[in-house]
């Protein structure tokens, strides 16, 4: 297991160095002035004052090893650079939007991990009965629904149509001033746009675990541990899941590295100003020093949560647990 | 196990009794909408409360800067639909021909920190509004402090319609803004304006930005309101929704109305009122770079070619009408009636034949267009239209705003499509001449022709009503003979709200949401 978890370490450090030499190197080979794109400012709206001081505090005048050297300074002391569009440090801006995507993110993480769980495990141990056939069918044509289409829904439905909801925000209109209803009404506005995440990530883990678990049931040791009157519900918590968790795992780490930059839809449409809206307002403005905060940032997070289920995996396996001792 | 799966029963069944509880628990909120509170709803994005960072669309404190422009920051004058203008802030005085100009705050102003409005805030916003007195080849030649309130003005030419020029320039605090910069300015500071509403609060979290009445503002007795909350949506499709279902009172977004389809989802909806005006935008428009696609009989060819009717119907509200080959609308001050532009293939063939084209050499140009709004769809039809004369190729290339004005201001395009604004079209020489010319802030045709010149020329000199309307004349019959641009459409700016307000005043450059209009608008 040891092995395992440094062998993990080692290939993290490795893939964010990487990141981070390919994140530095970019704005630098691309054609324009390295000074307005870094800063992601226009030669039209940035004026001489402006362009020689960014100049100076971006240090384009020293040895490249140098700048390198500041480079990685700064990423460690938490500066990501500066942004004209914003008007501000890269690392305020990102600050400002990363709790409001972790907000959706980690709760529809959990949520659809919990649900795909339950669900999978329980249509894998009843595989071919009707529960099997609907569950299974049922993730099979929510996979196939654009999110977009899925979040315009809910909005219909639930805020339109039925008004049990709201529209958007983290927030009412007019908040409650009392701290408790202000907690509840927080609760409330997150409730659409995670239920649409956990509809749009869920299928995927579902389908993965029930034809894992469909499989691992027919294991011999499944049948012993019945045949020892052991109760459906412990053999597959206790027996089956940890021996077909490593790939739904690394799904669930890859899935929140992928929702913190890719639910740019649910935010638009529920109005979050989080970092799918900030990643895409970017692109356009053409605001690379922003792209590049959020690249780092990201491919931070996906690391360090690949790393985090590796380890998991690695303690929930008996057999990495257990190592060279297992048999 | 029978206790676990007890225990995970009792548990989803309280997590499911909170879950369905949330919603009633959140009703208890005292903090709902009332009539004296506005809520408007915007697609508006809102960075930066920084107006010192407000240059254009591409800095983050332009669209607040804007926004406050119709609560709580004051220009000098205010222009109405007809083209007719009214103080705001202050009175003014025309005299020697358009050459000078006197503005006097009006009693009774403040800023919303209490210090009096005066003429050290005008000499201080003119100056930085006009480069005065470092730009060289300025408006200005003088600014002369008369009084505590009144400054004179001395334009480097005559202008008699000078007004048009400052009528979305906020006055600026002097006492807080003066040797301040983009970074050194605080949102504090920022936010202080004169008008009747003073910022309150901006909240990421429920995407608002709050103005409360400033009770000090001279006509606050007559203003209904005690609170306006812009609320932001990221989309429009929910935003429609919003308004529909009552949570917003009303939409608003600085110079745009309702897209066509929008109108006809609302036509006719219980509640909520649709509401059209006629304002010297013009939301469609072909421009040629004139040094670039430099025959004027294939000009007038790719005009012949464009079915208007066809893009009216799919691009234009219910009130969209005919575009003329005078460039100007109807709605335009100084508009002459030219011919109507119509499609005429067999005419557009016989041009494009007499200027060397043919099925097999065809006349092909590159159409610019920006990546936002509906421009794209606007250049497939077009291409469509213009492809079906068999002597016309087009391609179309798309740019995000910014790359699309740089590649305009070096020439490099050969033709776009753009949207004018009122503010836009009223500039300057006004009937959108500023973007005609080579040096113009939008170079859009990108006309070196100095006949041309000589006509813009007058506009912007011109001393009187009827020098003017002549050069207006000349204007729009240079642009039907020689087809700089094209406008594709004319159309009303359409908006709608809930049919509970009343008392709308409708802006020249704002829109129905404006300074004067606080006085009388009221919800039921």
């Amino acid at each position: 297991m040891k092995k395992r978890i440094i062998g993990s370490l080692i290939f993290s450090v490795l893939a964010l160095a990487a990141v981070v030499v390919v994140n530095f190197f970019l704005p630098r080979m691309m054609p324009g002035d390295p000074v307005l794109t870094l800063i992601g400012g226009d030669e039209d709206y940035v004026t001489q004052e402006e362009y020689e001081e960014c100049r100076e505090m971006l240090g384009l005048d020293k040895p490249l090893s140098e700048q390198f050297g500041n480079y990685l300074k700064g990423l460690f002391t938490g500066n990501l650079g500066y942004s004209y569009h914003q008007g501000g440090d890269v690392s305020d801006v990102i600050l400002q939007k990363l709790p409001v995507t972790l907000q959706i993110a980690l709760p529809a993480t959990v949520l659809s991990a919990l649900i795909a769980l339950l669900w999978g495990l329980l249509a894998g141990r009843r595989k071919t009965s009707p529960l099997d056939k609907i569950s299974t069918g049922f993730n099979i044509a929510l996979n196939s629904v654009p999110t977009f289409f899925l979040a315009m829904l809910a909005v219909i439905i639930f805020a339109y149509e039925l008004g049990w909801l709201p529209y958007g925000g983290l927030n009412s209109v007019i908040p409650p001033e009392n701290s408790f209803l202000y907690f509840l009404d927080r609760l409330e506005h997150l409730i659409l746009p995670v239920g649409v995440l956990v509809a749009a990530s869920t299928p995927a883990k579902y389908v993965l675990l029930r034809n894992m678990a469909a499989k691992e049931w027919e294991s011999k040791y499944v049948v012993f541990a019945k045949a020892k009157g052991i109760s459906d519900g412990r053999v597959g918590t206790v027996h089956v899941f940890p021996n077909i968790c490593q790939p739904f795992l690394t799904l669930v780490g890859t899935g929140f590295g992928k929702m913190l930059s890719g639910s740019l839809v649910v935010e638009m449409i529920f109005s979050l100003d989080g970092m799918g809206t900030l990643i895409s307002r970017a692109i356009t403005q053409r605001d690379f020093p922003v792209l590049q905060g959020c690249l780092f940032v990201i491919a931070l997070s996906v690391i360090i949560a690949n790393f985090v289920t590796d380890v998991i995996c690695a303690v929930t396996d008996p057999r990495q647990r257990l190592g060279e001792n297992y048999d | 196990m029978k206790i676990t799966k007890k225990l995970v029963a009792a548990l989803f069944c309280v997590v499911l009794a909170i879950a369905l509880c949330i919603p009633a628990l959140t009703a208890c909120n005292p903090n709902k909408n009332s009539e004296k509170t506005l809520i408007v709803g915007t697609t508006t994005v809102i960075t930066s409360l920084n107006r010192l960072d407000a240059g254009s669309g591409g800095n983050p404190g332009y669209n607040y800067d804007v926004l406050s422009g119709t609560v709580s920051q004051l220009a000098p004058v205010a222009k109405n639909t007809d083209g007719t203008f009214e103080p705001l802030l202050t009175t003014y005085e025309e005299t020697d021909g358009g050459r000078s100009w006197v503005f006097t705050v009006r009693n009774g102003f403040t800023w919303h920190d209490g210090v009096a409005v005066n003429a050290d805030d005008l000499v201080f916003t003119f100056s930085d509004f006009f480069g005065y007195p470092d730009d060289e080849n300025g408006t200005l030649s003088n600014i002369e402090k008369l009084s505590d309130r009144s400054v004179k003005l001395t334009l480097a030419t005559p202008n008699p319609r000078f007004l048009n020029s400052i009528i979305a320039m906020r006055v600026m605090p002097k006492h807080l803004l003066e040797g301040k910069t983009a970074k050194t300015l605080s949102d504090a500071d920022s936010v202080v304006g004169c008008g009747p509403f003073k910022f309150s609060s901006f909240d990421t979290n429920s995407g608002t930005l709050t103005f409360v009445k400033y009770g000090d503002y001279p006509y606050a007795d007559q203003i209904a309101f005690d609170k306006v909350i812009f609320k932001t949506y990221g989309t429009a499709d929910v935003m429609h929704l919003a308004l529909k279902s009552g949570e917003i009172d009303m939409e608003y977004n600085y110079a745009k109305g309702l897209y066509p389809a929008a109108e006809k989802d609302f036509a006719g909806y219980k509640g909520l009122t649709l509401d059209s005006y006629a304002d010297e935008s013009y939301p469609m428009n072909l421009f040629f770079n004139n040094a670039v696609v430099t025959d004027p009989s294939v000009r007038k060819a790719v005009a012949l070619a464009i079915d208007y009717a066809q893009i009216r119907k799919l691009f234009g509200t219910s009130f969209a009408t005919a575009s003329y080959e005078g460039f100007a609308s109807p709605a335009t001050i100084g508009y002459t009636e030219t011919a109507e532009r119509t499609r005429n293939l067999d005419a557009a063939r016989e041009l494009l034949l007499g200027a060397g084209y043919t099925q097999s050499d065809k006349f092909a140009f590159e159409l610019l267009v920006r990546a936002d709004g509906n421009y794209g769809e606007v250049a497939k039809v077009l291409k469509t239209q213009l492809e079906e004369t068999g002597l016309i190729s087009v391609s179309v290339k798309s740019q995000e705003s910014q790359t699309f004005l740089s590649t305009v201001m070096e020439h490099k395009h050969q033709a776009c499509l753009v949207k004018l604004t009122a503010y836009g079209v009223g500039n300057q020489g006004g009937l959108g001449s500023m973007y005609f010319v080579a040096t113009g802030n939008a170079p859009y045709a990108n006309i070196t022709d100095p006949d041309f010149l000589r006509i813009v020329n007058a506009l912007n000199t011109a001393a009187t009503e009827d020098e003017y309307l002549s050069a207006a004349r000349d204007f729009q019959l240079y642009c039907a003979e020689f087809t700089p641009a094209i406008s594709l459409y004319n159309d009303s700016v359409v908006q709608v709200y809930s049919s509970a307000l009343s008392g709308f005043r409708k802006d020249g450059s704002f829109g129905l949401l404006n300074i004067i209009g606080w006085q009388t608008l009221r919800k039921a």
